[in-house]
């Protein structure tokens, strides 16, 4: 009777493991899977830009689902897109398991620290044009301000987005983009409208990342991101 | 101390007891006031001047326009 106490157990565990229905995990979903229906869903008709946008973001980040939720009586997966590099804002995602619309988000700072935090009163499918066709914008904002100077250095992973001048503020401003976020380098030379701080560097908190606002190659340079200073201070610095 | 002295033992758990107490107070404590000066997003920095308003605003529009911003939802 001893003898088959340890078998008549084994045989038990057995039976509960193949008897047990799984546990509805959040690993029913390969993440990359949920994270490409999302885009489709939220960037709309496959076109140049949607595709480089998204090549940008699978370069820079990498996906995983964290759990399932329910939002505005939906089921939702909750997707996580962190980035590779270090010390560089993330986003997290509910996304509807029938449409894969977006039905919430929250965005981390670099720091880590939540900055924003969103959430979808009903579904509503909406599309709105994006950037649009970067680089024709380019071009014809280039031959619009020739005056703008690109900086040499640009944190690795994002990319030249946009080229724009504008009369009316009288500023020209150069778009670098990782998929996700953005890196705005808006330029001014002197004048009567100057901005705070002419000839030093001042570093402020404006409200979705820092700004930096310094005075270089003969201009003024406002750096606008969510990263740490000493990167900011590093692509001012790079305009020559 | 002889065996079964209580009261030696009583004495020793009131104190442990109160020690335990006081360092829960001090750790409450200090776990408030780290919350209390870790509220800000970007701590050390003054808030932009009025004179970014539209650049920032400018900043913001194009992040906006990114995929994946959740177009669809509301800010809370």
């Amino acid at each position: 009777m001893k003898n088959r106490l340890p078998i008549a157990f084994a045989a038990l565990l057995l039976l509960g493991a193949l008897v047990c229905p799984k546990p509805p995990g959040p690993s029913r979903i390969d993440p990359h899977r949920c994270f490409e229906h999302a885009f489709r869903a939220e960037a709309g008709p496959d076109s140049a830009t949607s595709r480089r946008m998204r090549e940008l973001i699978e370069r820079n980040y990498t996906f995983s689902i964290s759990g399932e939720d329910v939002v505005a009586g939906r089921k939702a997966w909750v997707l996580g897109i962190r980035p590779k590099i270090k010390q560089r804002p993330w986003r997290q995602l509910w996304i509807d398991r029938k449409t894969f619309q977006i039905l919430a988000l929250r965005d981390w700072s670099h720091a880590g620290k939540l900055k924003r935090s969103a959430k979808s009163p009903a579904v509503r499918p909406e599309l709105v044009e994006g950037l649009g066709a970067a680089s024709d914008k380019q071009s014809a904002a280039k031959a619009r301000c020739g005056r703008v100077r690109a900086p040499g250095y640009v944190p690795p992973g994002f990319e030249l987005a946009e080229v724009r001048a504008s009369a009316e503020h009288e500023w020209s401003r150069i778009v670098y983009s990782d998929g996700l976020y953005a890196i705005s380098l808006f330029q001014r030379f002197p004048d009567r409208l100057s901005w705070e701080h002419k000839h030093a560097i001042a570093v402020y908190d404006w409200g979705g990342g820092l700004l930096l606002s310094t005075f270089c190659a003969g201009r003024q340079v406002a750096v606008l991101a969510d990263l740490p200073r000493h990167e900011l201070e590093r692509i001012a610095a790079s305009i020559r | 101390m002889r065996t079964g002295d209580s009261t030696s033992f009583g004495e020793r758990g009131g104190r442990r007891r109160r020690i335990a107490i006081v360092v829960t107070a001090i750790l409450l404590v200090l776990t408030a006031v780290w919350c209390y000066f870790d509220r800000d997003i970007y701590p050390g920095y003054p808030a932009a001047p009025a004179s970014f308003e539209a650049i920032t605003r400018e900043h913001l529009r194009t992040e906006s326009t990114l995929p994946l911003n959740g177009r669809s939802v509301r800010a809370r």
